[in-house]
């Protein structure tokens, strides 16, 4: 910088010949830091569209996203999400309280808003799922059907809100609640139907043996 | 006058002298607007503390259509833009303009008809909002004729006596104030006009049908624009609102008031001038970044995001020329209340023009958009800089209007920390409100699911902040009636009769007799000429507003890639759009959005992200901004359960516990008019979406009314009321719409005609006519 530009970035506090009303105008630079700043928000905008739309290294927001649904689906369901849907799938979820636990908070997430929570159903919206008869299903297996397919009008289907493995752990979690008898259940409606995975071959002991 | 120093710039001392004329200012219209600002100001800081309330406690909506929050808090923001700091601005410009000018206003008859019109616009929005005729955009909600009338407000009366007073002034140089009250002018008039171009219902309705259409139907208007286009507009329109009518405004009555009020010269000049022109340049290209990671391109979220970057400094400069100025007195702040209010009011601008655009990074709008965190950002910049910007003035104008003292100094004093105080206790809550609901939001488990999966429960925790908010807004209000109370004390001891002080000055030489500055482009002598014209002055900052809104829109108009487009979407069906304008009517906007930007967190809350193309047919858009409730874009795939929502209108803290939505039982009683459906259906074909045979006779109505005979059965059949006393009600419309949100994107493309979606309707006529 030199003598003379410094000198114009001085506060001298001279007056201008400006009268507006009476109220007079220093002639005094702007602050060097405002210049400074100005200039540096300027060069980050730069810097910011060239490194974000101009570069190769730029991921645009989907495949950012993408990368994260990659990475939660791994987390959270490991193994399970190598295993096609089906009845296996649900017994596999079965296996561990944990993804049981997390089919229950899927459940709290999409479907107490008419099974009511811990499944014990709301009059005139959603089935008692915590007793041992039912409507719409006869096997696990047909768990996913409803969750799939939906019921005429009676319940939505859950293919655009959830993913095969969160079906399967909703349905696991379902099936856990037979016989549970809420306290505040709904009146049963339905007819009995053989215990779950009975007619599967299994590595159960009771139908192994 | 003794201020025509010799010196480079003023009249050359050898000029022929011309003859001094007398004048005198019109002070009246400067009280009328500033008891104006004062009264509708109680007026809007009292519905703010109503809404308040509601949200704490959601009884307070007393379950009335007309008191529910989506309509009174369009009012409130309303009331607190365009009555209060617009009466506030008006007062300001007007008494400050004629003294710049050393001009009285050109037409004293304008300046009545100014005043009178821009009341008689307070008086309609108050009358029509709660009664939920709206367009539905935000600070843009007042309808057509409403639009047109403040049109012919502000440009015919107010913008005409304004340039002409300028234009006949006797001052030559005109200062800096004015530079801002010329940006605002031109600005605003260019955004409320290209922001509100509609078509209105009622008159295609009587047009096409030869029927006098309902009186509900005569208010309705839907926009031109749509989905991605529609939402870039409005926020161009509703960014600069900020801009160019609570910031430049504001600016040019701090450059005047504040150096009278200090009695010191302003900092630099300089300064005006960077500050000035890079201000009004880069505001104009901000809007986007209120809908960043939205179905807006990326490209032009960046751009807003840039610009907004960029926009720190040039707002800054405005704080610094009025902090600076104050240099000196600092002593005086603490004994007088009028620099009180101005030191904290700029300082208030300072924060929230660094808090703009931090929170316009999209990093840090990921966290922050849709809570509470943008509200108190808002209210830090309306309340503190706005706020208090206008009661600084006031206290100093008043006891000058007046001709006598201020009635009590200490009222004024202790005003302005009730309203200090005020405003700390609701920002500081809503801030802790805003980052809490966001985090929860965002939040996940160990398992990798999100901790607070149902939306209720990020809702509940932030009932006693909103309880802080609601008693700082009191008091905020408690204080703006104490200064009321002071400024009528002070009018009872106005004089008899006003003292009307006559000033003289020369008439200017239409030629500038004057020598030219000399310098090169850094000494500012180039826009000291430009001071000399105004007309010049006006047009360069016509050019300087227009660009950033042209660059930034006219690709979005006409470049295809910006909103592929998507087989299976297809309009609204009659019943649905009937539906929709129920759901803008009512203002469910203000607590809902219909966006899922493509974000994990929200992927896994509401479903897959929301694409530009799923909006074609939306006129207006409801993005949305502020998601009080869960955003409703997939409603219809998670939750198209009719009954459900029927439940849900009649008691929806019956359905969710702790849920603070107002009651709509109202609704389930309503009567929907299915008669004025043919005018909704013909306006919307209009602006070109293809109903096809729909725009014929009745089928419009026919086809409604089927498909709310299905939707009223389906609640029949799940337990509820019988469908004869449903299928004819305003709810089933609005049922059928949000069983319609974001279920597009599911079907089949085969199965769907975009072209000519209602190609196969037969009316009844049609179906009686095949069995003869």
């Amino acid at each position: 910088m030199s003598a003379e530009q410094k000198k114009d970035s001085i506060v001298h506090d001279d007056l201008l010949d400006h009268n507006y009303d009476g109220i007079q105008e220093y002639d005094n630079p702007t602050p060097s830091w405002w210049h400074m700043i100005f200039l540096g928000t300027m060069l980050f905008s730069v810097f910011y569209i060239v490194v974000m739309h101009l570069s190769p290294i730029t991921r645009t927001r989907y495949e950012v996203l993408a990368q994260h649904q990659e990475a939660a689906l791994e987390k959270q369901f490991g193994e399970l999400r190598r295993i096609p849907l089906g009845e296996e799938k649900i017994r596999k979820a079965l296996e561990n309280e944990q993804w049981v636990a997390m089919g229950a908070t899927i459940f709290e997430e999409r479907c107490v808003l008419c099974h009511a929570e811990g499944g014990r159903g709301i009059q005139g919206l959603g089935l008692n799922l915590t007793d041992d008869v039912y409507k719409n299903i006869e096997t696990a297996g047909d768990i996913l059907n409803v969750l799939t397919n939906g019921i005429g009008t009676a319940m939505p289907s859950q293919r655009a809100n959830l993913d095969d493995n969160e079906m399967a752990l909703v349905a696991a979690y379902v099936v856990s609640l037979r016989n549970t008898n809420h306290p505040q259940g709904i009146p049963p409606e339905g007819k009995p139907i053989p215990p779950f995975f009975s007619d599967t071959p299994t590595e159960q002991p009771a139908s192994g043996g | 006058m003794a201020s025509h120093a010799p010196a480079a710039a003023s009249e050359r001392p050898g000029a022929p002298s011309r003859g001094l004329e007398s004048f005198t200012y019109d002070d009246a219209i400067v009280r009328l607007f500033a008891w104006a600002t004062v009264i509708w100001g109680i007026v809007a800081f009292l519905v703010g503390v109503v809404i308040a309330v509601q949200l704490a406690f959601p009884a307070a909506n007393l379950g009335l259509p007309f008191t529910a929050f989506g309509r009174l808090r369009p009012l409130h923001t309303n009331a607190a833009i365009f009555a209060f700091a617009g009466n506030s601005i008006f007062a300001a410009i007007y008494y400050s303009t004629q003294r710049l000018c050393k001009a009285r206003m050109w037409s004293d008859k304008l300046s009545r008809l100014h005043f009178w019109g821009w009341q008689a616009i307070i008086v309609s929005a108050a009358l029509t909002l709660p009664l939920g005729i709206t367009q539905g955009k935000e600070y843009a909600e007042l309808e057509w004729p409403i639009d047109l009338a403040i049109a012919v407000v502000w440009v015919g009366f107010f913008g005409v006596n304004f340039f002409m007073t300028l234009i006949k002034r006797r001052e030559r140089h005109m200062y800096v104030a004015l530079w801002f009250y010329i940006a605002t002018i031109v600005t605003v008039a260019m955004l409320h006009v290209f922001n509100n171009l509609w078509i209105p219902a009622g008159l295609v309705h009587m047009v096409k049908n030869g029927e006098m259409p309902s009186p509900e139907l005569v208010m309705k208007s839907y926009p031109i624009y749509a989905g991605v286009q529609d939402a870039l507009m409005q926020w161009w329109y509703g960014h600069n609102a900020v801009a160019f009518f609570l910031t430049t405004p504001f600016l040019g009555l701090m450059y005047y008031f504040l150096p009278k009020a200090a009695e010191r010269p302003v900092f630099s000049y300089k300064l005006s001038i960077v500050h000035f022109w890079s201000l009004v340049f880069i505001y104009i290209w901000a809007g986007p970044h209120h809908l960043h990671y939205t179905a807006l391109p990326d490209w032009a979220s960046t751009l807003g995001m840039v610009f907004s970057v960029m926009l720190w400094m040039p707002s800054w400069g405005g704080m610094i020329n009025g902090l600076l100025t104050l240099r000196g007195a600092w002593n005086r702040v603490a004994a007088d209340p009028v620099l009180k209010f101005f030191v904290v009011g700029v300082t208030f601008y300072g924060m929230s023009t660094f808090e703009g655009p931090m929170l316009s990074v999209k990093l840090v709008n990921q966290l922050s958009h849709y809570t509470d965190w943008t509200i108190a950002h808002v209210h830090s910049g309306a309340l503190g800089w706005n706020g208090l910007m206008t009661f600084g003035m006031l206290y100093w104008l008043m006891p000058r209007l007046f001709q006598t003292e201020l009635y009590s100094k200490k009222l004024a004093t202790a005003h302005f920390w009730l309203a200090t105080i005020g405003i700390a206790l609701y920002v500081l809550s809503i801030y802790a409100a805003g980052i809490t609901q966001g985090l929860m939001w965002r939040a996940f488990d160990e398992t990798g699911r999100l901790q607070y999966p149902s939306f209720i429960e990020t809702v509940v925790n932030l009932i006693p902040m909103y309880w802080i908010r609601a008693v700082g807004g009191t008091m905020f209000l408690a204080g703006a009636v104490m200064g009321l109370y002071n400024f009528i004390q002070t009018w009872r001891n106005r004089p008899e009769q006003y003292e009307e002080v006559v000033h003289q000055a020369p008439a200017l030489n239409p030629v500038f007799e004057g020598q030219a500055e000399q310098g090169g482009f850094f000494s500012g002598a180039w826009h000291r000429a430009w001071e000399r014209r105004p007309v010049k002055f006006t047009v360069m900052v016509l050019i300087g507003v227009a660009i950033g809104g042209i660059v930034e829109a006219i690709p979005m108009f006409l470049v295809k890639s910006n909103v592929p487009s998507i087989a299976t979407v297809t309009p609204y069906t009659p019943l649905e759009l009937a539906g929709r304008d129920i759901y803008v009517s009512e203002g469910c906007y203000n607590c809902h959005s219909q966006m899922i930007r493509p974000l994990y967190a929200e992927t896994v809350r509401y479903g897959e992200y929301s694409k530009p193309g799923e909006f074609i047919y939306d006129h207006p858009f409801q993005w949305g901004s502020r998601r009080i409730g869960p955003d409703l874009a997939r409603e219809g795939v998670t939750n198209p359960n009719a009954f459900w929502h029927w439940q849900h209108f009649e008691n929806p803290s019956l359905i969710t516990p702790g849920s603070i939505m107002p009651s709509y039982a109202w609704m389930l009683k309503a009567k929907l008019n299915f008669n004025d459906i043919k005018g909704r259906v013909d306006a919307m074909a209009m602006l070109g979406v293809p109903y096809g045979p729909l725009v014929e006779g009745e089928n419009a109505v026919e086809h409604a009314r089927r498909q709310a005979a299905e939707i009223a059965f389906e609640i029949e059949s799940s337990g509820g009321p019988l469908s004869e006393e449903t299928q004819d009600t305003k709810a089933i419309a609005l049922i059928a719409y949000l069983k319609r949100l974001g279920t597009d994107l599911y079907k089949d493309p085969t199965t769907v005609n975009a072209q000519n979606p209602f190609g196969d309707f037969k009316s009844n006529r049609e179906v009686t006519d095949a069995h003869d």
